[in-house]
């Protein structure tokens, strides 16, 4: 199958169950909502290193958000729900509640939560407060600026992780601007980020090293610079490939998100859209490139 | 289901509660008694019934309604809608549903409310959202919005919940509260917070504050937008004034234990 001439591999993606949790952050200006939300999600990039994969889910206008002030949604994902309580707890409580006027709220409604606010709220030293209302409880935490508003618990739920798209390129330049147009599809698509810098990863891994203290390595077959040495996955005439990882609150969420990225790619330059998966063993969600490219945003 | 009402004299309107009359038949609920000023009277000799199919859901009083005292007294579940004005404890100890007042409210509107909405349209008398009279605890939970004035001793007691009043308050609001919130788009009459040892109390302006407390800053506060997006899902709006301007904060009541709040919106 090629679209715009640039060939669909009959290939999948296989993605997995991870935990997640869409957050609100809002602050009296767009610039602070923005930097705590970027604070919040830095270096949330891949579980393998950073113990979550979190990113932008989009900005809020005023009135899409709990205090009516500008904001970020954030997503977080994590591979355990103990680990998905100890990222929100550090992430919310050294990048946002240390960026000037910022509030945050849970942005998802869920029957599980975990406590977010009831536990930053014991930075407040004793003088910390709240407010319960319709059902929510609020604590105030007193900082030099006033106070840091922050919802007592968060919504959790299951999400999917891992929903991935490799462009392979004659050269860095078409396949970085085929990955970027992705990226910018991609994000139209509520409730997926690209956790990666940019969106975009240049550096597929493998699990597992040469070096016994590694848990991941590079992915000698998506690198050019291999290409005579070891087994490839590139074409011949391929000199550059970039990863776009996919994590979403829904398997339909990150459906939408690769059938939107694989479409936008296919721009000139660009040899192949492909896919990463691990023979069907890693976990039970299966993006088919070609039923995406036909429409289908579901997995098999 | 309405109930047009015409008692000539003071009824205790506490048993007329939608869980209980809208499982009847018409014949049944004109049986009901009722205490009007200390006889017991069937229903259907002091109002009228008519069926709204309609609000199948909602009970309604329409007619002389001044004399209704007890109206959703306890209630816990349901809507009562009063097109008029109602006598005095209307809503107290409600437990949950919704109780729309089209009128003025008489005293102990609300009194330990536990939860639920109760809204009215008019003014409300003094103690709304209070204690009942020997009770040591007010309102517990659950939200009360007065579009007019409410008298002395609003909130009075008041442990948890949320109070809004559109207009003036009177003497003495949020007298020994625990915790909680009282929102006076108005001014605060004499007393205010009194004996509070925590919760706050967000006027517009205030004759004066008891001595016992302390100004501490000027201040946005955060968490009053979250209460506007809240009252504006109510179809109650917040002044505008107050979501972007800065408000004088006063903790007290340090003669309590101090953990209190009295915010005061800072004119510009």
């Amino acid at each position: 199958m090629q679209i715009n001439g640039v060939e669909i591999v009959d290939t999948f993606a296989e993605a997995f169950p991870m935990w997640a949790a869409r957050f609100i952050v809002t602050a009296d200006a767009p610039f602070w909502a923005r930097t705590a939300a970027l604070a919040a999600a830095g270096m949330g990039i891949s579980v393998v290193g950073c113990g979550c994969e979190a990113g932008i889910e989009g900005d809020l206008n005023p009135d899409d958000t709990p205090d009516g002030r500008p904001g970020c949604a954030v997503l977080l994902f994590t591979v355990s729900r103990d680990a998905l309580v100890a990222e929100l707890l550090k992430r919310v409580g050294q990048g946002v509640l240390t960026t000037p006027s910022s509030a945050c709220f849970s942005g998802l409604e869920s029957t599980q939560t975990v406590p977010v606010g009831g536990k930053l709220r014991y930075f407040g030293d004793g003088y910390q407060s709240s407010k319960r209302l319709a059902g929510r409880r609020y604590w105030r935490i007193p900082v030099a600026d006033g106070e840091f508003l922050v919802e007592e618990s968060f919504g959790i739920q299951q999400g999917v992780g891992g929903g991935n798209l490799i462009i392979t390129a004659s050269g860095v330049a078409a396949g970085l601007a085929a990955a970027q147009a992705a990226v910018h599809a991609i994000s139209a698509i509520p409730g997926v980020i690209t956790p990666f810098p940019g969106g975009v990863c240049r550096s597929p891994s493998r699990i597992g090293s040469r070096y016994k203290s590694l848990r991941a390595s590079t992915n000698a077959v998506y690198c050019p610079t291999l290409k005579s040495r070891t087994e490839t996955q590139l074409l011949p005439h391929a000199n550059a490939a970039y990863e776009i990882v996919i994590d979403g609150l829904s398997e339909s969420a990150v459906g939408q998100a690769m059938r939107a990225g694989l479409l936008a790619a296919c721009l000139p330059g660009v040899l192949a859209v492909t896919a990463g998966n691990y023979g069907g063993k890693l976990g039970p969600y299966k993006y088919h490139l070609h039923e995406l490219a036909k429409g289908g945003a579901s997995c098999a | 289901m309405t109930l047009d009402f015409h008692p000539g004299a003071s009824l205790d309107a506490g048993p007329l509660l939608p869980a209980r009359l809208l499982r009847l038949a018409p014949v049944e609920v004109e049986r009901v008694t009722v205490d009007v000023c200390g006889r017991q009277t069937a229903l259907g000799e002091v109002s009228r019934l008519k069926w709204n199919t309609a609000a199948p859901d909602s009970l309604v009083f329409t007619g002389e309604t001044s004399s209704l005292q007890r109206v959703a007294f306890g209630m816990d579940s349901g809507i009562l809608l009063v097109d008029g004005p109602v006598g005095r404890f209307a809503g107290a100890l409600m437990q949950a549903g919704e109780l729309a007042i089209h009128g003025d409210a008489a005293e102990f509107l609300g009194a330990c409310l536990h939860s639920g909405l109760i809204c009215v349209k008019g003014s409300a008398g003094h103690s709304a959202g209070a204690r009942l009279p020997g009770w040591k605890v007010g309102m517990q939970g659950g939200v009360i919005l007065v579009e007019g004035n409410a008298g002395d001793e609003a909130a009075a007691g008041m442990r948890r919940g949320l109070l809004v009043i559109c207009g003036n308050a009177g003497a003495s609001a949020g007298w020994d509260m625990g915790a909680g919130t009282i929102l006076v788009f108005g001014s605060i009459g004499a007393h205010a917070g009194m004996d509070m040892r925590r919760g706050s109390l967000v006027a517009g302006s205030a004759a004066s504050l008891l001595p016992s407390f302390f100004a501490s800053c000027t201040c946005i506060p955060s968490w009053l937008r979250v209460y506007a997006r809240y009252l504006n899902s109510l179809a109650l709006t917040i002044p505008p004034a107050w979501l972007d301007g800065h408000f004088q904060r006063f903790t007290g009541d340090h003669i309590s234990l101090g953990r209190g709040e009295i915010l005061l919106h800072a004119k510009p």
